[in-house]
């Protein structure tokens, strides 16, 4: 069992790291890194549509502004079929209570909240009232791009 | 609906229209003419150009709702004289302001008085989230005619859900209808 004394020496200490400024610029580093790490993910379960010529996908610089995190450069992804249909991943903004950052999907009307819960995990927010949430997969992407291309 | 509708009401409505807009643009890239767009047009650009304007429409809305509870909080806690760690402040505010309706954001700066918010540095952020929200709502709510200085050009329903749970979380007490 720790003592008092051990007790008050962790307090101290996690005191002394709460009281530790924030590295914003590694926060923009790692931020931007998982937005790219999504994109890759998303372009490696849509290998084989690619091959077949069944979706084009490409990226667009985009430009975010963000408190504390400034001005920073990303990308937008955006996925083509030869109907013309378009999908765009969107980056929204990395400071999200209860989240590491928030990417949408849009297309036309629609528009899907991917939320970043934990590094490489991503949560679909299906519907906000009430809450329903489904970890990003490889099925559940399928699925969510079937129904927004359908 | 009822006449003071909660946040959470609001939203499912929002959720509601949105589904039905993505029906509604499913229908209109097989029969354009329906919506009174010609066969021509762009379906999916003037759809994604409706959602964003719902989208605007319902910032403001929501962020309303917000102002409308902290609001009917305010007044009544100067009728009850409870909490009165905000009641306290809340009155001296009246008092200054002779009766005249206070500004959104100095009820906002009573809430960084409570307890918690000394200790608790987010609650500060939070509630500077609400504020930049609330410029949000002015720009729109005033037509757009300036350049949006909220400091949050992302600020969208959700977002404003995001920060409304936030605001619920770091300060238990705080008045969201």
């Amino acid at each position: 069992m720790a003592t008092e004394m051990e007790s008050l020496l962790e307090m101290l200490r996690s005191g002394q790291k709460a009281d530790k400024p924030v590295d914003w610029e590694l926060v923009r580093k790692e931020w931007v890194q998982a937005i790219d790490d999504l994109y890759a993910q998303v372009k490696d379960w849509l290998k084989p549509a690619i091959q077949d010529g069944l979706v084009q996908v490409q990226e667009e610089g985009l430009t975010i502004t963000e408190d504390d995190l400034g001005e920073y450069d990303t990308h937008a992804l955006r996925i083509t079929t030869p109907a013309g249909r378009l999908v765009n991943f969107v980056p929204k903004y990395r400071l999200v209570y209860g989240g590491l950052g928030r990417v949408d999907m849009e297309s036309g009307a629609a528009k899907q909240v991917l939320m970043r819960k934990q590094p490489g995990e991503w949560d679909i927010l299906l519907q906000q009232v009430p809450r329903r949430e489904e970890r990003l997969t490889e099925e559940s992407f399928a699925r969510l791009l079937k129904a927004v291309l359908a | 609906m009822t006449e003071f509708p909660s946040l959470s009401d609001l939203f499912a409505e929002y959720e509601f229209l949105c589904r039905a807009l993505v029906v509604a643009g499913i229908e209109a890239r097989d029969n354009p003419t329906r919506v009174e767009l010609k066969v021509a047009d762009d379906v999916e650009q003037r759809f994604s150009a409706a959602r964003q304007e719902l989208d605007h429409a319902f910032t403001l809305t929501l962020v309303a709702s917000v102002e409308a509870a902290v609001r009917w909080h305010y007044e009544d806690s100067l009728d009850l004289g409870k909490p009165s760690w905000f009641a306290v402040p809340a009155n001296a505010l009246h008092k200054r302001l002779e009766d005249r309706p206070p500004r959104f954001e100095d009820i906002l700066d009573l809430w960084k008085m409570t307890p918690d918010a000394r200790r608790d540095k987010d609650i500060g952020r939070a509630i500077g989230k609400l504020k930049q929200l609330y410029k949000r709502r002015h720009w729109l709510a005033h037509g757009r005619y300036w350049n949006d200085h909220s400091g949050f050009l992302t600020a969208d329903p959700y977002a404003v859900m995001n920060v409304a749970d936030e605001l619920r979380d770091a300060i238990p007490e705080f008045p969201i209808h």
